[in-house]
Parts: C-alpha cells; structure tokens; sequence
C-alpha cells in the first residue's frame, strides 16, 4: 500500500500539495539534477546545464491528441493514487448501496502508426467512458477528504474550495485553471454543496475536472500568438516523453518559476528527469511500444498449423518481456547495444519447459532471468519472434520487415503492381530441399530480388528459431541455414554465419542505433518524421552526430531529443 | 467502498441482466411527421474476391456466381454491382485500400492504416444521430489479432476504435437503457445525488469543451467536436431523453449474444460475426444508433485467405468469397429478425477488387471491385454493371446523397473522373 503511507506523510503535513509518485521526492540518493554531466562535459565552464546545439528548423505542427491509454492511466495514478488501478481497461464498479455492478468498458484502443501510440483515435463511445471514470477517481479521492483538502475539514468553506481548484486543478489540467474555469468550477461547487454537503461540491469538481479537455488533451492553446511553448506546455511534453506521464511537483515548480524558457533551466529539469528513477518509466514506455509488447499479449496462431500453441503463451511471453525491457530502462547506462546484447531471458516455470531452458527457481507465477546460448537481446526473445511470424509458420519476410523498419529504419518500397507478393507454392515434381531454397527461387527474378535482396537476409538471421520463438536446428525441409549477407545498410554490412553474428553486427552498427534515435525521437514529437524532409533530415543528422559525444545511452538520445527545435518549440500557428 | 476491479467474463453476467431487463417493443413508424430515420450499415470483408464473383439478371432471373451463392435465399432483397474501379492509391495496398474504402483516400502511411480525412459513415453519423445514442457502433469479428482494419475516420484523420468483444458491444450499447413503456403512469421520481452530479458536471464539462473548440484551427476541431457530439448524446441520457424518436421502426426486445469462441477458426469467427450482427440490428431497431460498420475480417490476413488470394490456387478464394457472404446474409438476416431493413442501406465492401491474374498467379485487383446492398434503401432484387469504370469515389456520393448529404465526390480530387457524377443506381429512388 504504497499510497496509504504516502498519504499518510501528507496528512502530517495537514497540507495537500500533490500526492504524486515525484520524481524528486522518490529521487532522495540518485544525483541531483542539473549537475554537469561527467561523460559528455556539457555543462561548460559554467557550470550551468547545457543540452547540446540543435539545429534551426521550423517545428512542424503537432496533431490535437488525447492522452493515449498509457498516459491515462499514468496520469491518474499520479494525480490521485488512491484511484483504481489499471483504469484503462474494464473496470468493474460495485454499487456500496445496491451491490449492483457496473462494468465500464476499456478506453479505446489507440490509433498506431509505425507501432506508436497516437491519441487520435476516437469511438462514441470514448466520450462516456471518459466521463464515467472522472466519476469513479472523483468518488475515490473524497473518500479521503482530509488527505485532498488543501485545508483542515472542519473549516470547510469557500476558501478551501477556491484553495482545492487551483492547487488540484494546477495538477489536473498542468497549468493553473483560467479565471473562467474557476468560476465555473466554483459555481458548481456552491450548487452541489448547497443540495448534498461540502464534500459533493468537491466531487463534482473533482469529476469536472477530471472530464475536461484540459485533463484529457495535450492541449497547447494558451496562448496561440506565442512563438515558444509556454512554460507549462513545455512542462508537459518534457515529462510525458522522458517519465511517460505529468510533470511532477519540483517541474510545475519551475515553470511557475519561468524556469524552462531558459536554457540552463529547461536543461536543469531534462537531466533531473533523466536522473530520477522516472526516467526508467519513460523509456520502459518507448520500448513497450517499439516492440509492440501488447501485441505479443494477444498472440495468436493458427491452432492447425501451431499445435503447440496456447492462448496463455501470449501474456506469459509480454510478462517475460516486460520485465527484460524494464529492467534494461531501468538501467541507466543502457545502449541500443545493451538492447541486442542483453542476456537475461525471464521464465515461468512453464515458459522454462516450453523453451527449454533451466527453470531455476521459477514457478508457475515467478519468473526469474535465466541465461540460454540462443537467447541474447530482444531480436530472440520468443514473443518478439512469435509475432513477427505468420499465424501459421515462420516467415522470414516479416521478420525481416521488421528488422528493417524498427531497427534500421530502412522500410522497403512496395513491390511493383505486377509482382506476386508471396513465395509461390512449392512445385511437388522439383520440391527445394530447404526454406532457404525456396526463398532463392523466389528471388531470382530480378523485379523481386531488388527488394528481397534486402528484406531476406534478416529473415534467414532469424530462421533457427520457429514460429513460437523455440529455437530449432531444422525446419520441415531439413537443417536450417541461418547464415547471409546483408548489404545496403552501411557499417552493418558483411556476411554472417548465423544469428549470433548477424546480432553483433546490429549492435555494433550506428546505423542501427541512429535508427532506435528516430523511433524514440517520433514518440517524443508525436509525429512520424520524413528523412526526405529537408528540416526532419537536419534534426535526424544532429541526433545520429552527438552519439560521438555521448555516451550511446538511452538517456543520452533521449536528452539530445529534447534538445532539439521540434521537441522544444511551437510551430507557426 | 467502491470496489473497481478488472474482469472480463464479468460483463457476460452484467449483460445477462441487461438483457433480461429489455422488454419488448414494437415501435409505430412514421409518427411525429418527420421522416423516418435513415440508417447505414457497412460490413467489410478482406483480399479481395475470385475473378468470377458477380451476378446477373434481376427479380426473379437474378443469376448469383459461385461465390455469392449463401445469398440465394435473399436474391430479393439484395443489389450486386460490379464494374466500380478503386483507384484511390498509387500502388494498390491493403492498408490503402482499406483506409480508402470509405474515405476514397490513400492511407497517410504506406505500412499503416492512418486516415487522411473523414469516411463517408462517419460523415452520415454527424448529421444523423439519435437523441440520446450514439453516432455510429463499429465492431470487428475477430479475436484480437493481427492488424486491425480500419476503415472509419473522422474529419481530422483519427482511426474511430473497433470494439471486438461482442458482449462489451452489447453493454456499450444498452447499458442503463430501458425502452418507454407507453402504458407506465408517468411519475416525478426525486433526483438522487449520483444523478444530480452527473447532470450538473456534463453541463459543466460541455461548455468547457466549446469553449476549446473555439480555440482551435480547423484541423484540430474535428477531434473535439466529436468529443462534444459524445457529451451531447451523453447528456441527453442523463437527462432521459427519449431515445426512441417516433418515426422509429422495429422491434427493440431482448438479446442475449451467443457466448463466443476465442480461436482464430471458422467457426468461431462465424459466430462472433452472428454476435456483432445481432448487436447492430438491435442497436439500429431500438435507435440506439443509425449507424455501424462490422469489420469481418483482418487486412492481409485472416485463415490462408491471404495467400490464397495470392497463389496459383486462387480457385480455394471462393471458399472465403462465401464464407464472407455467408456472414452478409446472417447481417441481412439479422436486421430482417427484427424488422430493421426499411430506411436501411447495408452496404459489404472490400479493400480490393476481383483478382488481377497474371502469369497464372492471382495478385491485387483494382479494376472492378465487389459491391452489394441491401435494405430498403437498395435499389432490392437487381443485379447491375456500372458502365464506364468510374471510380468509387462516385459511389460513395451516391451513398451520401442517400442520407440527404450533398455530394458529388467523396475523397482526394485526384480521382476525378471529367464528365462523371455520383452513382445513384444501385440505390432505391
């Protein structure tokens, strides 16, 4: 019960000033923010923070967006820890009075492009959801009035509600409530209070507010005459890109402060941040989309096909993955090459049996990091390799796709509109004697093998492992070659002899880790970038040209992100 | 002590209850003197079909091919058009095609199904919800798995989410709603605290969204005023509104969708595809909504429809051409159990064409795509080809034109045909 003695501290204080899981307060023995950065030197002689020089580009707009699904549920917990957990999915609300059950259904799926979330997507339905999850956080946080009231219950009167709008309201729409919005607020305050006590008027401001668009938009319309984002606006995108949810106490104190519309203060907060333990829900968050972790919950095969399969081999492979990607973001050091290097492989105790691996002191609910030869970084890991297979087989063009698109950005023209887009069937009189063989034939007309020529090789990498990801030495024509050459991708080019080598290749490739920066550097934009675009080519340019500087780290890319005129500044409206 | 907790199966016994409190409604139609409610539906099926899909003739001499054969039995009530081309993109690709079904535009991206301006259901939804309801229901038969197709948008190019579990389809729907009892004594029941902080904060919450709306440039208010038209419905709910107009038709009773199967096989997609059937007619019967899209199938994928529809065993598509049209006529069907069809357009669309053959292997056809239409508002009982190959673009006007919305052409102007103007035949006068 984490939040009870958190809760518990603040009704010491007798005194709300947001319960939330701050960075800076959980951040007590990590480094303190703003120091100079042993690795790099920024900082100067100043000793000042510093991020690096970016580029002058004109920023490109942003599309409205709600919060995705993630961020909801990151937010609430932030805002009011005693709120249900899980709160983006079903929740299932019991009646005190009536015992009657309701169950509010899951807030919709996010649109996704390029495997990111984008808060785009809208059902009728959202609407309500919206509105009925307010009431629930609202109806939870007055069950703990004295801990919410910025004043003590018994002298509960008008003050205390204009003294809760903007203290709450600061942290729910993260930027002070306009003089409008309180007065509305207010007003509905004195109507509630007046019909069912001092307590409803609270609720309902609490469900007001919770319903607003300022809570669930990124709204940045304050003021659309201002070339820079304001002090909260950047407040706001600094902690949902770098903590994955709304800033905490010590950034809504600097932008009150006008910290952030200086250099040395928008740097200082950028490495807090990046310092904190925080910043590993941040990254977690990239690398949950990168890998499109939700997707592998939901596996799906083909039960004719994959006898082996079970509905419960999706949750058990994300929940393995999960705690890899966790415990690679938490790391602060962690490279791109940590990501493909990594040896830890988590397992139940029946993943363990399924993969064959020593189960240690797994059971069926404990997963425990073991250590497998065919098991290194996360282009092996068993989900990553399930879901990039057909629901009937392997399929090398998939993972191969895959391997292009999320780890070295090098998606692959469409065939032209007179190619078949699949391997032809295999001929019964001259059957190939492996997969690799077949594969062969299909490229050996030239309008295929312009594409396949680059879209296999990652794929053959990839093939002594079957369509759930157990590793194999055959497949249905005989033993696998897992060895190739890949070509057109710079310092990652050469033969290899198998995966192993074709993984090292990728690790030790700029490419490649140039290719994770613009992943990262959509997500934080929110935007897909265009390196045709003369602006997003420049900005692309300067992320892959610090890595020289820095140390390769996630936290480095993600600090040079956040340098950059797309991240930090507003487009002409 | 509110005690929220995740479940799922737990909604089937929520639904059970809701179900049972359904009583059973006939509706009179055309009371009120306002015209009836019209109401669309579109189902969409993947891959495109076999090079002989088609039909020909009309009335009773309506001739079904091979892979419209599960229609037979509603050869009066359906129209089947062929000879529409689908050139919404450069080359032609599932994400594409599916994202231009609708919106008769490509796809923002070449790999994902991003929407690049608002589909024709979404259009009709805006002008045509229903106090109280919502603006469209769109679900998808299949288990989660494999990309999603998308094929409504909303003005700014935001996907509108599938819902793909069919009891939470039927909750969404009907959850709190009771059809007026006309014979109950009408009473002043006292407004209870949970129904006054609702009322007082959606009144609240609305205009704080207006006053967004007019903080934003034109290609961000599409997503907001959704919001509001989600407030309104919502309020009016509050409120208890009348959700059932006069000038409604149909029979609003009690359903109870089939429990369904979580594999990816026929079977189970059949009847997740029967559930989701169900949930619209009745949604559509009891004004609920006027329209809804079920998506049958994923882009791409789905069985080995996919690679069939690229193989020299092409002939194995027909197999999937009636396994689609089989879940038409059950959608048909489902609408007529409920006596749901008048003032009704269902509409079965896919991503692509009538295979393009070439060298012995199928491959992605554009030319002619499959079309068929259904309820009282199809022109019932026809077979017809467009002459002239336009594009589907003119289709789609012709549906808007349908539900009263003005249009000659839906989607990207690099579509436009000279001389062409919006489709109308296979639509009842």
């Amino acid at each position: 019960m984490r939040w009870t003695s958190l809760a518990l501290g603040l009704l010491l204080c007798g005194c709300y000033t947001g319960a939330d899981r701050t960075a800076d307060s959980e951040a007590g023995d990590s480094e303190a923010g703003g120091s100079e950065d042993p690795e790099t030197g920024e900082g100067g002689t100043t000793g000042e923070p510093q991020l690096p020089d970016a580029p002058t580009v004109e920023p490109k707009r942003r599309p409205l967006q709600h919060l995705t699904r993630a961020q909801y549920e990151a937010t609430v917990a932030d805002l009011w820890p005693g709120a249900p957990g899980n709160i983006a999915g079903e929740v299932e609300i019991v009646d005190p009075e009536t015992g009657d059950t309701r169950v509010l259904g899951a807030l919709d799926p996010d649109d996704v492009q390029q495997g990111f979330e984008l808060g785009t997507a809208m059902s009728s339905f959202l609407p309500e959801r919206y509105f009925d999850r307010a009431e629930v956080v609202a109806a939870a946080l007055v069950e703990d009035l004295d801990v919410v009231l910025p004043c003590a219950t018994d002298v509960a009167d008008d003050t205390c509600a204009e003294s809760f709008v903007s203290t709450f309201g600061l942290r729910a729409f993260r930027r002070p409530p306009t003089a409008v919005e309180t007065d509305e607020l207010l007003a509905l305050h004195d109507e509630a209070a007046q019909a069912h006590g001092f307590e409803t008027g609270i609720e309902a401001m609490a469900f007001a507010m919770l319903s607003s668009p300022a809570f669930l938009y990124h709204l940045e319309n304050a003021d659309p005459q201002s070339r820079a984002a304001s002090e909260y606006e950047l407040a706001s995108r600094m902690s949902y890109f770098l903590i994955g949810s709304m800033p905490d106490t010590r950034l809504f104190e600097a932008a009150s402060a006008g910290e952030l519309s200086t250099d040395a203060g928008f740097a200082e907060q950028v490495d807090r941040l990046l310092d904190s333990p925080r910043a590993s829900d941040g990254l977690y968050n990239f690398l949950r989309q990168w890998l499109v972790l939700d997707a592998i919950g939901a596996l799906q095969k083909d039960i004719e096909a994959q006898p082996d399969f079970e509905p419960s081999l999706g949750p058990q492979l994300r929940q393995s993955l999960e705690l890899q990607l966790r415990g690679l973001a938490g790391s602060p050091h962690s490279s791109v090459a940590d990501l493909l290097l990594d040896e830890s492989f988590y397992v139940n105790e029946s993943l363990a049996e399924f993969y064959a691996v020593d189960p240690g002191a797994a059971d069926p609910d404990t997963y425990v990091p073991t250590r497998s030869p065919h098991r290194l970084g996360v282009l092996s890991h068993p989900g990553v390799l399930a879901l990039n297979s057909k629901l009937e087989e392997t399929q090398l063009v998939s993972r191969g796709l895959f391997v292009r698109d999320r780890l070295l950005c090098l998606p692959i023209p469409l065939p032209p509109e007179d190619v078949p887009l699949d391997v032809p069937d295999v001929d019964p009189d001259d059957p190939p004697e492996n997969m690799r063989e077949r594969f062969e034939r299909h490229v050996e007309s030239p309008s295929c093998a312009g594409c396949h020529v680059f879209i296999d090789p990652p794929g053959f990498a990839l093939e002594g492992y079957d369509g759930l990801g157990r590793h194999r030495l055959e497949d249905i024509y005989g033993p696998v070659d897992a060895s190739g050459e890949l070509t057109g991708v710079g310092d990652a080019d050469g033969t290899f002899s198998g995966f192993e080598e074709f993984n090292r290749r990728l690790a030790d490739s700029e490419i490649v880790a140039g290719c994770v920066a613009e992943r990262m550097f959509e997500v934080a934009i929110g935007r897909a970038v265009d390196p045709d675009d003369e602006s997003d080519a420049a900005e692309l340019a300067f992320l892959r040209s610090q890595f020289a500087s820095s140390d390769g780290s996630l936290r480095g890319i993600a600090r040079t992100i956040a340098a950059t005129l797309s991240f930090r500044a507003k487009p002409q409206q | 002590m509110i005690l929220p907790r995740l479940t799922r199966r737990g909604i089937l016994q929520g639904m059970g209850a809701s179900a049972a409190l359904l009583p059973f409604a006939t509706l009179a139609g055309g009371g009120g003197g306002s015209p009836a409610p019209r109401r669309l539906i579109v189902m969409y099926s993947p891959n495109g079909v076999h090079p002989s899909w088609g039909a020909s003739g009309s009335g009773a001499d309506l001739q079904l091919s091979e892979s419209l054969s599960p229609l037979a039995r509603l050869r009066d009530e359906i129209c089947v058009v062929e000879g529409i081309a689908f050139r919404s993109w450069g080359a032609p690709e599932h994400p594409d095609g599916t994202v231009a079904c609708l919106t008769g535009r490509p796809s923002g991206s070449v790999h994902d199904m991003i929407g690049t301006g608002e589909s024709i259901d979404q259009r009709i939804a805006s002008v045509n919800t229903p106090p109280g309801g919502y603006g469209s229901v769109n679900v998808y038969a299949w288990p989660p798995c494999c990309e999603i197709p998308r094929i409504s948008f909303s003005e700014g190019g935001g996907g509108v989410a599938l819902q793909d579990d069919p009891q939470q389809a039927f909750a969404d729907v009907f959850a709190g709603f009771m059809p007026p009892d006309p014979d109950a004594p009408s009473k002043e029941v006292p407004e209870d605290r949970r129904s006054f902080l609702r009322r007082r904060t959606v009144d609240v919450v609305h205009r704080d969204f207006s006053r967004v709306r007019g903080t934003l440039g034109t290609e961000d208010r599409a997503i907001i005023e959704r919001h509001i038209e989600g407030l309104d419905a919502l309020a009016q709910r509050i409120e208890g509104t009348d959700p059932l107009p006069p000038g409604s038709t149909g029979q609003c009773g009690p359903i109870a969708p089939p429990a369904t199967g979580d594999s990816l096989g026929e079977v189970d997609v059949a009847e997740r595809g029967r559930a989701m059937a169900q949930v619209l007619a009745m949604a559509i019967a009891c004004d609920r909504t006027r329209v809804g899209t079920l998506i049958m199938g994923p882009s791409s994928g789905g069985f080995d429809h996919h690679d069939i529809s690229h193989s020299a065993n092409f002939d194995e598509a027909i197999h999937y051409d009636q396994f689609y049209a089989q879940r038409f006529a059950e959608l048909v069907q489902a609408f007529a159990d409920v006596g749901a069809l008048d003032n009704t357009l269902i509409m079965w669309v896919n991503e692509l064409g009538k295979f393009n053959m070439e060298g012995g292997l199928a491959d992605h056809g554009i030319d002619d795509m499959p079309y068929v239409f259904a309820g009282g508002l199809a022109n019932r009982g026809q077979s017809m080809r467009i002459e002239g190959s336009p594009n589907h673009n003119y289709l789609l006007a012709g549906v808007l034109q349908t539900f009263g919305v003005d249009a000659d052409f839906v989607g990207d102007e690099a579509f436009a045909q000279a001389g062409q103007s919006a489709i109308l035949d296979p639509f009842a006068a």
